[in-house]
């Protein structure tokens, strides 16, 4: 419902009718759970439906923009599935196990993306990528920089240092640069 | 290879009991253990993480196996308590950004749960602050908002001076 004039309720699916068109503006959403908002659609050409956004920090072509930084996770869902850690293929079937698994591989993300980081600021990308074209995910290249350092062996001091977690004073901190 | 694996472990381990001192030292170490072992065959799989644990330590798969499969089962282990304990240390480096962007995604795990992650948008990648698992097959009890209301409270005191955007998708209940 635009709040312009008078109270006109439509649904989303009318605002946009075609590819090609776009609408930004102040709307009233849900009957049920009426809120004020903000909301800016968009339905580009070549697209099956539009794209609708609705935010608190007003409408617009940046609105969109913020949203599609979403689309940046799936690339950690693709390593968790099938690109890497096989989560689609556990063989686990209770909630509480699946839990303690997601607890195991979300330590070894966090693990692994300190290691990919470290790998690329000390410029050892090169050892574990292509030069020209680098395709490897951070992910990917943290286990082979932390299977390059194992096999190394270096002192104890050394391999401290490829903990996930450093102390600095009272704290603990996840540094991706060390 | 093996020896560095074991210098590594017992300082995960410490590290670990450190952030999480509640925790039982044996659990500790085990958490430590099955933790490298995804690290090391880069699946979530027993039995592949059992192979390899094994080469390591030089007993039997069947052993290790039994080792992942103890901690999954083990009901003293409580991980939506335990995994906001990292928060302040996962989060130390990004309190300093003038803006953090979460993100809610939901995907399925099989054909009975469905994962629902809230996620830390940096470096072109979504990492993971938190998760609940929900059932694919039932109506959930819980809205979006409620789920992810425990996560926005985990990671406020950490978020520092940031200001904070969430990205949500309207999906998620069946």
């Amino acid at each position: 419902m635009p709040l312009a004039g008078r109270p006109n309720w439509q649904p989303l699916t009318q605002i946009l009718t075609q590819p090609g068109q776009y609408w930004q503006g102040r709307v009233w959403l849900w009957k049920a759970h009426l809120r004020q908002t903000w909301l800016t659609a968009s339905w580009q050409v070549g697209q099956e439906a539009p794209l609708v956004v609705i935010s608190d920090e007003g409408a617009g072509r940046h609105s969109l923009c913020r949203y599609r930084k979403r689309m940046r996770v799936e690339a950690t869902f693709q390593d968790k599935k099938s690109r890497a850690f096989g989560l689609h293929l556990t063989h686990v079937r209770q909630r509480e196990h699946l839990e303690r698994l997601l607890l195991r591989l979300s330590l070894a993300i966090w693990w692994l993306a300190r290691l990919g980081a470290a790998c690329m600021h000390h410029g050892k990308r090169r050892l574990f990528d292509r030069g020209a074209r680098p395709d490897k995910s951070v992910l990917r290249l943290g286990r082979q920089w932390f299977l390059d350092i194992l096999q190394r062996g270096p002192s104890a001091a050394s391999l401290a240092r490829c903990l996930p977690f450093q102390r600095q004073g009272t704290h603990w901190r996840l540094c991706l640069r060390s | 290879m093996q020896a560095s694996i074991y210098t590594v472990w017992p300082q995960f381990a410490r590290l670990v009991k450190q952030v999480l001192p509640s925790v039982h030292g044996q659990r500790g170490k085990t958490l430590a253990w099955v933790v490298m072992g995804i690290m090391l065959v880069k699946s979530v799989s027993s039995a592949q993480s059992a192979e390899v644990l094994r080469r390591v330590q030089g007993t039997q798969a069947s052993s290790q196996e039994r080792t992942v499969s103890r901690f999954l089962a083990n009901e003293a282990i409580d991980a939506q308590a335990l995994w906001p304990r990292f928060f302040p240390a996962r989060l130390a480096n990004w309190a300093r950004q003038p803006e953090l962007t979460f993100v809610v995604e939901t995907t399925f795990v099989g054909n009975w749960a469905i994962l629902v992650s809230f996620g830390l948008l940096h470096h072109w990648r979504g990492w993971p602050p938190g998760w609940r698992v929900m059932p694919r097959e039932q109506q959930w009890q819980e809205g979006q908002s409620a789920l992810i209301a425990p996560f926005i409270q985990a990671v406020s005191p950490s978020a520092g001076q940031a200001q904070c955007r969430l990205l949500a998708d309207r999906t998620g209940s069946p």
